[in-house]
């Protein structure tokens, strides 16, 4: 073979690689609503920026038929590149070529971009478009899924990971994608579960669709395994970059910061008038935040998931920052199990990848009820004191209205090691609610009443007492608990000022050495 | 044993990048379906501000729900005339009982 043939082999191969599965099967996946592997990637990537690896690797499976389907790439697409100037891996499976199915050789593709990206100490993106394990492979493939799986484990924390679900996930596939730090879903051409429909009917003799079962809707409202639910391919992309825009490179590296034009100074006089003097109006926190940060860059996450919670990052003065606030408007901004979960789990990925937190108070409590101490709230909630707890990146508390009971402890008070606690004058920081604690504190006071007007005169009595007396920020702000009462409209200064002083934060007594940490699950 | 990171402070700047649409979703306090409003929170209603017969708009304020001590208004999801009210004030309703019908 001379040269000049040598070369051209190259260029056929290339070309080969990059038809995957076939003109035919591409036009399939157009006809779907979705966009190929290498779309996927020409899209997310600064333009010219993919350098693609492994374009040649093939299954090494002989049993049924396999090999006669041998195609250059193994249906994922692997590489690296930039996203607005900075560096990413990346993997796109290609649904193009036997439904993206996962075997041995496609594995090791993904796997090598895991190490990659963890030794570069750059994010890994997956892009997942897959039919699942390659049952021809048989247990090998197995093998593979395990093999990325540990890899999302020692990668947790050090590096970001983020997963689109852009095709289907189901059985063990759905594993990487939840050891990641981010899930999106697009809208009707992806899901994800454990058992299809089909096992879910044999198995229980339930009927039910894959959308309702497992769709991007079902996850970013019900199930909270996906973080965002968008409506297509380009959106998907679109959202990844947003989001990477809010993260580090690494553990090691602090987010980017960007000038956002908007004065660290500025006092917004519409904050004084947004939470309700009267403790029962509810009030959508939105309000407050977008007030707060930084015009326009509070970006939310999980927001249809346990709604009387609200996660986010935004940016303050520039610098990014994790924002976790109680709801008012559902469930009166009570914690829950699922806004537990949602809390805790954002704070660990702020503390993991150098993000300050900034909490909302306005919390009763803990939602009661027999659907929620047999669902596990004890154990649930306790996950919110233990990742506020154990978070070392700055940490400021801004106490709204209510903060009762084991609420105001969760909620990033001074005792879990807040850095700076604020409490607006509306802020009514008491062990309960006055109800609750004037019918314990003076119940024999009120067994005397004879009739229902004389109960509720002398309660409502009582409640004004307790009211005036215990719940007002004062109270703690006498013993310290609080830093400063601050008018609604100081807000952004003083945290902007905070910010800036916590900004060299280290922890000065060093924690216990250990293997790690045992948090309740 | 663990030794300590030492965090190195570098940092970087990045574009920002548009805001892709569809991305926030609104929790609300109620839940279409073919124009019943149903309790999207378990609670007690307190009070019902509209009649059989009242026309109302989009995002009026048809009853109060009390959940968890606070007093949530519950606002039509649609325009209309409202055909049937389900419940009565001091009635405890459960997430997703039908509370009024809009026609």
């Amino acid at each position: 073979m001379s040269l000049i043939e040598k070369f051209k082999e190259l260029e056929e191969n290339r070309a080969k690689a990059k038809l995957s599965g076939g003109q035919e099967a591409i036009e399939k996946q157009h006809k779907a609503g979705k966009l190929t592997a290498r779309e996927r990637i020409e899209l997310l990537l600064d333009p010219g920026s993919f350098v693609e690896i492994d374009s040649f690797v093939v299954h090494r499976c002989y049993d049924f038929g396999m090999e006669k389907r041998r195609i250059f790439g193994d249906a994922v697409v692997t590489g690296y590149g930039t996203i607005n100037g900075r560096k990413v891996f990346v993997y796109a499976q290609d649904f193009t070529f036997i439904g993206g199915s996962l075997g041995e050789m496609h594995a090791k593709k993904i796997t090598k971009i895991q190490d990659m990206a963890l030794k570069a100490g750059v994010p890994v993106i997956g892009l997942n478009d897959s039919g699942g394990a390659r049952i021809q492979e048989g247990i090998a493939s197995l093998a593979g899924y395990g093999e990325i799986f540990y890899r999302n484990v020692m990668a947790s924390g050090v590096i970001p990971q983020i997963i689109a679900i852009m095709g289907p996930c189901a059985g063990g596939a759905v594993y990487s994608p939840a050891l990641a730090d981010f899930i999106i879903m697009v809208r009707k051409t992806s899901y994800m579960f454990i058992t299809g429909p089909k096992v879910v009917k044999a198995a229980i003799g339930e009927d039910v669709t894959f959308e309702t079962l497992g769709g991007a809707d079902a996850h970013a409202k019900l199930s909270g395994v996906a973080h965002f639910a968008v409506d297509n391919d380009e959106e998907c992309i679109n959202l990844i970059k947003k989001l990477l825009s809010y993260l580090p490179s690494n553990n090691m590296e602090d987010p980017p910061v960007v000038e956002t034009g908007d004065p660290p100074d500025r006092m917004d006089e519409e904050l004084n008038e947004i939470v309700p003097a009267d403790p029962k109006k509810p009030y959508d926190v939105r309000d407050v935040i977008n007030r707060v940060f930084d015009r326009g860059t509070f970006f939310e996450i999980q927001s249809q998931f346990a709604p009387n919670a609200v996660i986010g990052f935004a940016r303050l003065n520039g610098r990014v920052v994790g924002v976790v606030a109680n709801q008012p408007m559902v469930y009166a901004g009570c914690l829950d199990i699922d806004s537990s979960d949602k809390i805790a789990r954002f704070v660990r990925t702020c503390d993991a990848f150098n993000i300050p937190l900034v909490t909302f108070v306005d919390v009763p409590g803990y939602l009661p009820g027999t659907k929620q101490e047999h669902g596990g709230v004890i154990r649930h909630g306790a996950k919110v004191i233990f990742a506020y707890s154990e978070a070392t990146v700055p940490k400021l508390t801004v106490i709204l209205r209510k903060a009762y009971g084991g609420g105001y402890i969760a909620m990033c008070s001074k005792h879990l090691g807040a850095d700076f606690v604020f409490a607006w004058p509306t802020a009514e920081i008491a062990v309960m609610g006055p109800e609750g604690a004037i019918e314990i504190i003076h119940k024999s006071e009120l067994m005397k009443a004879k009739t229902p007007e004389e109960v509720k005169e002398i309660t409502d009595r009582l409640v004004a007492e307790y009211r005036s007396k215990f719940a007002n920020p004062y109270v703690a702000a006498n013993l310290g608990y609080v830093d400063q009462v601050i008018l609604p409209k100081e807000t952004r200064p003083m945290l902007v000022k905070a910010l800036d002083a916590m900004s060299t934060k280290r922890e000065i007594q060093p924690r216990p050495p250990k293997r790690h940490a045992n948090m309740p699950v | 044993m663990l030794s300590p990171i030492t965090t190195v402070r570098s940092t970087t700047t990045a574009t920002p990048v548009s805001t892709p649409t569809g991305v926030s979703g609104i929790p609300g306090s109620t839940t279409e379906v073919g124009g019943v409003i149903k309790a999207a929170m378990p609670g007690t209603v307190m009070s019902i501000k509209v009649k059989v017969g009242d026309v109302v708009k989009e995002g009026d304020v048809v009853l109060t729900l009390e959940t968890m001590k606070m007093e949530n208004p519950i606002k039509a999801n649609k325009g209309g005339k409202i055909k049937e009210i389900k419940v009565q004030p001091g009635k405890f309703v459960n997430v997703g009982d039908p509370l009024i019908v809009i026609e």
